[in-house]
């Protein structure tokens, strides 16, 4: 278990238009960017929400996720390639690896620690979130800001094809992120996964031992079948309903914890599922 | 402790005897290959591993994989079903570019992609290849550009260190790639003729392909004479594309993986450099290591052999070195006939009798991203 120690929530809806964030950006840090990519730009702004209030040591390690990173740039860079017959631009090959995100948001925060970018096929914020408890509880880092970040491109049926996620899905973008240290003091809760992915016996015996009143947070990748299986496991368990105020994206997970840390209180597990492999991690603000 | 068990590696030295025997010799085997620069062809040395393979077609990717792996485990006398709770991490500076197949495939057909609704992205190498071998444990992919495969190291051994996994599986993955040789040749980065660390004359980097698999684990599990004792990863911000040229933020790291490593820099046997031959990063390298070490141990770059492997070289490089300690010597660092006049020592120009010590590895990437790691090889 470690401790959460600041959020932030970047969560929109995109309907037609891709949302302007420079002048949002600038607002919010009072900085000005340019030629900046708008997944960087997507970045940028939730650390900053997360940590802006904060005091943050210029040691903090970014071990920053994404489903899909800098896809945008990625699809400039092939049609400029392939259609235009030009050569890209310095800035968007650089921008190819999506590493460089986590180098603007270092700028930004003014922090010189470890800086990672990493990915999973199916569970990319449980696994992010699990390198950073043990980087933080083994001591090898004293503070990690844990971020999910994913852009909404104007071509969903793009986005929808690359994601594996069927066309009526509405796809949204987000920029979430945790503060986590091991320090107890002034936290907002705690945090806790386990480690390695359940089947489904595994997880209902774990489900078991849930104390009344925790909440069960599922994602899109349930069915109602299986939600109404595993809500019958342990009758004192309710269901967490966040899906009205976000659409689809895949560091979405990193979203609902936070919206419960921000807007309820008590015990909040977070379920995934991928190929009959589920995963399982919660959050704790107390009573 | 954490054991370093074995390791297996395609690159442009060809296999291991005919590998090692271009290490010793110093004659690495070096191709060429042509790219369209501004509607202009220009040729460039390139180290290949062979023809066949091509970045984007996931097809190809997989199987650099399976063969890297199975000769790996054959090379070891394992089964993948002995490796339980085994974790596999992946370091490649172009995952994103799985994402190039179905783009590339949908060029050819008018922009109708046909990825049915399979989920692809940077994770997806290493489902597939968990799925073929029947690796239940945890995985990760990571790219933080040429230090992409160490820091899947750090990770893998962090797993390893909290006994979540009992092995991990840390690849290297750099396979051809046009996007990416455009990309290094728009920004004048290429050197037209050969990769020269240190020299006073260098002009660039070399690309090269590589893709390699090394077995972790912990000394209770799986002994080796090799082990892992330290390492480090940091970022520094004053450019996206390298490091400060004081040197400042490589000497923080260094030190920062001695101190990890709980060792001081006279322990340092021999320096396994980045050396990328290109002339910022180089000076940036050489006034960190010299702001560390009083004096400087034998220090070599490995990139004159298999050329600038990007984010595969961090297990790349790790294993050819250890091949090399292995059959009793460092490779000397070629290509180096002149010394940088502001540099104060010259890496090894011969190969170096050593058949055990203390080997720091670094690596430094797009992304202001800092790596270094420290391994011993003990004495028999």
């Amino acid at each position: 278990m470690i401790y959460i120690h600041a959020v932030g929530l970047h969560n929109t809806i995109p309907d037609q238009q891709l949302p302007d964030l420079k002048s949002e950006l600038k607002i919010l840090s009072g900085k000005v960017y340019r030629r900046l990519d708008h997944f960087v730009e997507l970045a940028i702004i939730g650390a900053h929400k997360a940590v802006a209030e904060s005091e943050i040591s210029s040691e903090t390690a970014i071990y920053m996720t994404s489903g899909q990173g800098d896809i945008m740039v990625f699809d400039r860079v092939r049609r400029q390639r392939y259609f235009d017959k030009m050569m890209s631009k310095p800035v968007d090959f650089v921008n190819l690896s999506s590493n460089t995100a986590g180098f603007y948001v270092a700028s930004h925060l003014g922090l010189n620690g470890k800086n990672l970018f990493l990915q999973h096929h199916h569970f990319p914020v449980q696994m992010a979130l699990l390198l950073a408890l043990i980087d933080i509880t083994s001591g090898k880092e004293r503070a990690i800001l844990v971020g999910g970040v994913d852009e909404w491109i104007a071509k969903p049926e793009l986005a929808k094809k690359l994601l594996g996620v069927d066309e009526v899905t509405r796809l949204g973008e987000g920029s979430n992120w945790q503060l986590l240290k091991a320090a107890a003091e002034g936290a907002l809760g705690t945090f806790a996964i386990e480690p390695k992915a359940l089947n489904e016996a595994q997880l209902k015996q774990l489900l078991l031992s849930a104390e009344a009143g925790t909440r069960l947070a599922f994602s899109s990748r349930f069915s109602a079948v299986q939600v109404a299986e595993i809500m019958a496991v342990n009758n004192v368990c309710k269901r967490y309903l966040y899906e009205s105020f976000c659409a689809y994206y895949e560091t979405l997970p990193l979203y609902i914890l936070n919206r419960f840390l921000t807007h309820e209180r008590g015990r909040l597990i977070h379920l995934d599922v991928s190929q009959d492999r589920y995963m399982m991690m919660s959050v704790d603000n107390g009573s | 402790m954490i054991t370093i068990v074995g390791g297996e590696l395609l690159c442009a030295l060809g296999d291991g005897p005919e590998r090692l025997a271009a290490l010793r010799r110093g004659k690495p085997n070096i191709g060429t290959v042509t790219v369209d620069v501004g509607q202009v062809e220009v040729t460039y040395p390139y180290y290949r591993i062979d023809e066949t393979s091509r970045l984007s077609d996931p097809a190809i990717v997989d199987n650099y994989l399976d063969r890297v792996v199975n000769s790996l485990l054959r090379k070891l006398k394992l089964q993948a079903s002995d490796l339980d709770n085994v974790g596999v991490f992946l370091g490649s500076s172009s995952i994103d570019y799985s994402l190039a197949w179905p783009i590339e495939e949908s060029v050819a057909e008018d922009f109708v992609l046909r990825c049915d609704r399979k989920r692809v992205g940077g994770g997806n190498y290493l489902e597939s290849l968990s799925q073929r071998f029947a690796f239940s444990g945890p995985s990760l992919t990571f790219n933080t550009a040429c230090t992409s495969s160490a820091n899947a190291l750090l990770a893998a051994v962090s797993m390893l260190e909290g006994e979540i996994i009992d092995f991990a599986l840390v690849l290297g993955l750099e396979l051809y790639s046009p996007t990416t040789l455009e990309g290094f040749a728009m920004m004048q980065l290429l050197s037209p003729e050969a990769i020269r660390p240190f020299a006073q004359n260098r002009n660039g980097i070399v690309l090269g392909e590589a893709v390699s698999a090394v077995l972790l684990s912990r000394d209770d599990i799986m002994p080796s004479a090799w082990c892992y004792l330290g390492g480090r990863s940091s970022c520094e911000t004053f450019s996206v594309i390298g490091a400060h040229p004081s040197g400042a933020g490589i000497a923080q790291v260094i030190q920062a993986a001695l101190a990890d490593a709980v060792i001081g820099p006279e322990t340092i046997t021999a320096i396994k450099t980045h050396g990328t031959a290109s002339d910022l990063n180089d000076q940036a390298e050489m006034r960190g290591m010299e702001q560390v070490f009083a004096a400087l141990p034998p220090y070599l770059s490995l990139k004159p052999y298999i050329g600038h492997t990007l984010g595969g070289c961090g297990v790349a490089e790790l294993l050819l070195l250890m091949e090399s300690v292995d059959a009793g010597f460092i490779p000397a660092s070629i290509n180096c006939e002149t010394l940088d006049c502001e540099f104060s020592s010259s890496p090894v120009t011969q190969s170096l009798f050593l058949t055990s010590g203390h080997f720091m590895l670094n690596y430094f990437g797009f992304g202001g991203n800092n790596t270094s790691f420290v391994i011993e090889k003990m004495a028999s």
